[in-house]
């Protein structure tokens, strides 16, 4: 899946130090021991990603690799940035603080008033407007517009229904001041909102469709320009003066590099070239842990991995059948065989560092949404609820007879690993025959769409940190994976529209956690789908790189970020 | 001649109009989505409307149409779907001329290494330097240039930091990708050198002409030279315009702002706009590399030149 590969990318984002002083043009003396910093030395951060940045307009250009220079060079209202023992925190940036009304439904931002774009124009509170009057309106088909439906007021209407957008809930009553309504009380709405990169009315409609395409013809408010951009290989920022926090940032440049080959980052790494990688080959790790003037973060993706059933399949509609497929295989084993344990094992579809308020939901829930533990525990033999579903189908109850398709998502190493894999477990398991079906991503997701698969593998990266940005994909009706899909038409199906809805209203965390849980058993216990597992990435960072962190969400505050070589 | 050129020309833009026909229609059957690869997953709404921008929700031959009005009155080969506000044009023009300066070196290297080793192989026949020519020949062959630039980056840059391991801008950087993108060319070029020199050497003109006399240095510069020269000549056209499309397994090797990325990255992508602009664009340069070796053949070998004309 496309989304894992990006999540993937980020993680392995590579900085590093150039070569240090060398590369500073010489203002340093004693570049030749490049020993101790010289102060007045510039800061350099060599930063490399595995695909290219395809865009700098934020509203039209939204991959990963965009996201991340998106945070380089733009301020948003508020930032989801990593913060020390990789945790995250959402925090002021371009808005100094933000205020919500009693309902919950009311967000009133104060913008800084020091907050200037590059070219000394101040950042204001209609800047903001603008950008989302914009993204409401289906002909500039902004591609995160989708995030705000079913979110901030009069956007569904003007986005899909031919509503006017400049009648969305959004106003800034003056320049500092901006007024965004939602429609339902929703506690991770200042996180979705991190991912709101402001454009400038005069120059977006000034340049047209040239605007971030080129570095001279975007508009920066963050703490970096663009000096230059060599799309698949190299984009060099530099410190912009005019950014609100310019006195405290501390990095002079950094050269973003695009280094697509992973063996290629990682002996740039050893050399000295990039201070900053990430692989998932052990030899190269142990390298690297050699060299001793490493940092080294293993932290999971965002990404669950999971199975889906479609339920419009003659066996998989039958629950038991589904949930035998669910424990018909060792997940630790998986791990370890799969991925030498580079990832972790999932038997929930919620991430254990899914948020609800300032919580997480394992903890609010206690634990108790580990349902494939809870289904392993209750049918210690996989085989027999397999037949036992098959009984109930009124079917023969040979399992030998029973043939599933496996859509693998991919015909990369990594795709055959696993499908054979679980060929072999299902088949030992349960003595059913499993037939491979291999497929690239993009025709796996067209088959999907049909409803023509079995059982497929597939994965999903939240766009915000709570249980709804999973659940709500599954939700039968609207959601990415809607019945037509999954074939989930039963009455569960139903019942979980309306968890999800009675959730959209509920303001109290622990009740909120609670309808949640029921949720998750809708779609776990009763295995609409199998939760499978979480990459795990390593990242390496050098030692002299401070204020570089990574979390499993969020984005990395790169005015925090120095070089103190 | 001229009017043989003009012939040819005409069917050269022929082939080209059915080159771009057929990858639209074939792009357009292919499985899989550009939305998809440029958005990622996101509910089907959203996607329409972005789909519905790019005017994919309209008929295929009113798309076609469209296409073909541009780029024929325009030579416009329209704005990349995943590349927002970028045409195949504006890649080809920024990104051609890297491809084009590692692989003009490269086919130097190895036309004349090339070309040098075969003659040597081919008159030292069954003697120790032939042997050895041959079995390196075998080898370079067999080992992909890949694994070829692993090696190279392995110890040039890493090991024995000469080159950087990565990057462009520099005269170091062109190093490692030139060699790993010469050694088969050299390869290649040594093996049809010596068979096409072994070929001329036992033709009874070059016996006439140690006969009456000449000596061996001309026996071999006027009369081995340059007939064994002619199906090499076959084969530098074609490779002329392999240039500019570059190596998308070395560029992506040592992070080289070529063309071969855009082109590899597009198909898999469904980036249609992109894939036929490229297409349209290497299909130009191999036809025009291919008359280039008619007008050249004519050069080398007279008697196609009078062949040709005297119909």
């Amino acid at each position: 899946m496309k989304g894992r590969t990006r999540i993937l990318a980020v993680l392995m984002a590579a900085v590093m130090v150039t070569g240090s002083l060398t590369a500073c043009g010489g203002k340093d003396s004693g570049k030749s021991e490049g020993g101790k910093s010289g102060k007045g030395g510039e800061q350099v951060l060599n930063y490399s990603y595995n695909s290219v940045v395809v865009g700098l307009n934020p509203i039209l250009n939204t991959t990963a690799p965009d996201n991340a220079a998106h945070g380089m060079v733009q301020e948003p209202l508020l930032r989801n940035r990593t913060a020390e023992n990789n945790t995250n925190e959402v925090g002021p940036a371009s808005a100094e603080s933000f205020e919500v009304s009693e309902d919950g439904m009311t967000y009133t931002f104060k913008i800084r008033k020091e907050a200037k774009w590059n070219d000394g124009v101040p950042l204001t509170a209609k800047d903001f407007e603008y950008t989302l009057k914009l993204m409401a309106d289906p002909a500039v088909a902004a591609t995160n517009a989708w995030l705000y439906d079913g979110m901030i007021e009069g956007f569904t209407e003007a986005l899909y229904n031919g509503g006017d957008p400049q009648a969305i809930g959004v106003k800034a009553i003056d320049d500092s001041t901006l007024e965004i309504k939602i429609i339902h009380p929703a506690a991770y709405f200042p996180e979705l909102i991190c991912s709101l990169y402001p454009v400038r009315q005069d120059k977006y409609e000034e340049w047209g469709k040239d605007y971030g395409v080129s570095p001279e013809k975007t508009l920066y408010s963050g703490p970096f320009v663009v000096e230059s951009w060599n799309q698949n290989t190299e984009m060099v920022l530099k410190k912009n003066e005019n950014f609100w926090n310019a006195e405290n940032t501390k990095l002079d440049k950094i050269n973003y590099k695009v280094i697509q080959d992973n063996a290629t980052a990682v002996q740039a790494y050893l050399n000295g070239e990039l201070d900053l990688t990430g692989t998932q080959d052990d030899n190269w790790a142990k390298q690297i842990e050699a060299a001793g003037d490493s940092e080294t973060f293993s932290v999971p993706a965002s990404n669950t991995e999971f199975y889906m059933f479609n339920l419009g399949n003659e066996y998989l509609q039958n629950t038991k059948i589904r949930q035998a497929l669910t424990i018909g295989f060792d997940r630790e084993n998986f791990v370890e065989t799969i991925f030498n344990g580079n990832a972790v094992v999932n038997e929930a579809m919620i991430p254990d560092t899914t948020m609800v308020g300032d919580k997480t939901y394992v903890e609010l829930v206690d634990g108790k949404n580990q349902f494939v533990k809870t289904l392993k525990d209750e049918n210690p033999d996989p085989k027999k609820l397999f037949e036992e579903g098959l009984a109930e189908l009124g079917k023969d109850t040979d399992t030998s007879k029973v043939t599933l398709r496996y859509a693998t998502r991919g015909t990369d190493e990594l795709s055959k690993k696993i499908g054979e894999y679980m060929k072999q477990s299902w088949e030992e398991t349960l003595g059913i025959n499993i037939q491979i079906d291999m497929m690239e991503w993009n025709i796996m997701w067209d088959k999907i769409e049909e409803g023509d698969y079995e059982i497929a593998q597939s994965g999903w990266g939240p766009y915000y940190n709570e249980p709804s940005g999973l659940m709500s994909i599954f939700e039968p009706e609207q959601g990415y994976f809607n019945a037509n899909k999954t074939g989930w038409k039963n009455d569960d199906g139903k019942k979980f529209t309306e968890l999800l809805n009675q959730a959209k209203m509920e303001t109290d965390q622990q009740k909120l956690a609670d309808i949640y849980l029921q949720a998750e058993e809708l779609l776990v216990k009763n295995a609409v789908l199998s939760p499978v597992y979480q990459l795990k990435s390593s990242s390496f960072i050098k030692k002299y790189v401070n204020g570089y962190y990574i979390s499993t969400n969020g984005n990395t505050d790169w005015s925090n970020v120095s070089v103190d070589k | 001649m001229l009017k043989f050129l003009g012939k040819r020309l005409a069917f050269g833009i022929l082939t080209l109009f059915l080159i771009a026909t057929a990858t639209f229609f074939l792009v357009a059957g292919a499985p899989g989505d550009p939305i998809a690869a440029k958005v990622g997953q996101m509910p089907e709404q959203a996607q329409e409307i972005i789909s519905a921008k790019y005017g994919l929700d309209k008929p295929l031959f009113q798309r076609y149409a469209l296409y073909m009005k541009n780029l024929v009155t325009k030579g416009d080969f329209g704005e990349s779907i995943i590349y927002t506000g970028k045409t195949a044009n504006d890649v080809i023009k920024e990104n051609t001329m890297v491809s084009a300066k590692i692989g003009l070196i490269a086919l130097v290297f190895q036309v004349s290494i090339g070309l040098s080793l075969g003659l040597v192989s081919a008159l030292k026949r069954g003697k120790a330097a032939d042997h050895v020519i041959r079995v390196l020949v075998v080898l370079a062959i067999c080992v992909p240039s890949f694994v070829f630039a692993a090696v190279l980056q392995y110890f040039l840059a890493f090991k024995w930091k000469l080159v950087p391991v990565f990057g462009w801008g520099q005269w170091t950087n062109y190093v490692l990708p030139v060699a790993a993108y010469a050694l088969g060319g050299i390869a290649s070029y040594t093996k049809y050198m010596r068979s096409s020199t072994l070929g001329v050497i036992g033709e009874d003109y070059i016996v006439t002409a140690k006969a009456k006399g000449c000596t061996s240095r001309r026996t071999l510069r006027k009369h081995v030279l340059r007939n064994s020269l002619i199906p090499i000549v076959t084969m530098v056209g074609p490779a002329l315009s392999g240039i500019f499309a570059g190596s998308f397994v070395i560029e992506k090797m040592f992070a080289i702002p070529g063309l071969g990325f855009y082109y590899v990255k597009a198909v898999s992508d469904n980036d249609y706009t992109m894939i036929i602009g490229l297409t349209i664009f290497f299909a130009m340069l191999f036809v025009g590399a291919l008359i280039l070796v008619d007008i050249l053949y004519g050069i080398v070998d007279p008697r196609i030149r009078v062949a040709k004309g005297s119909k």
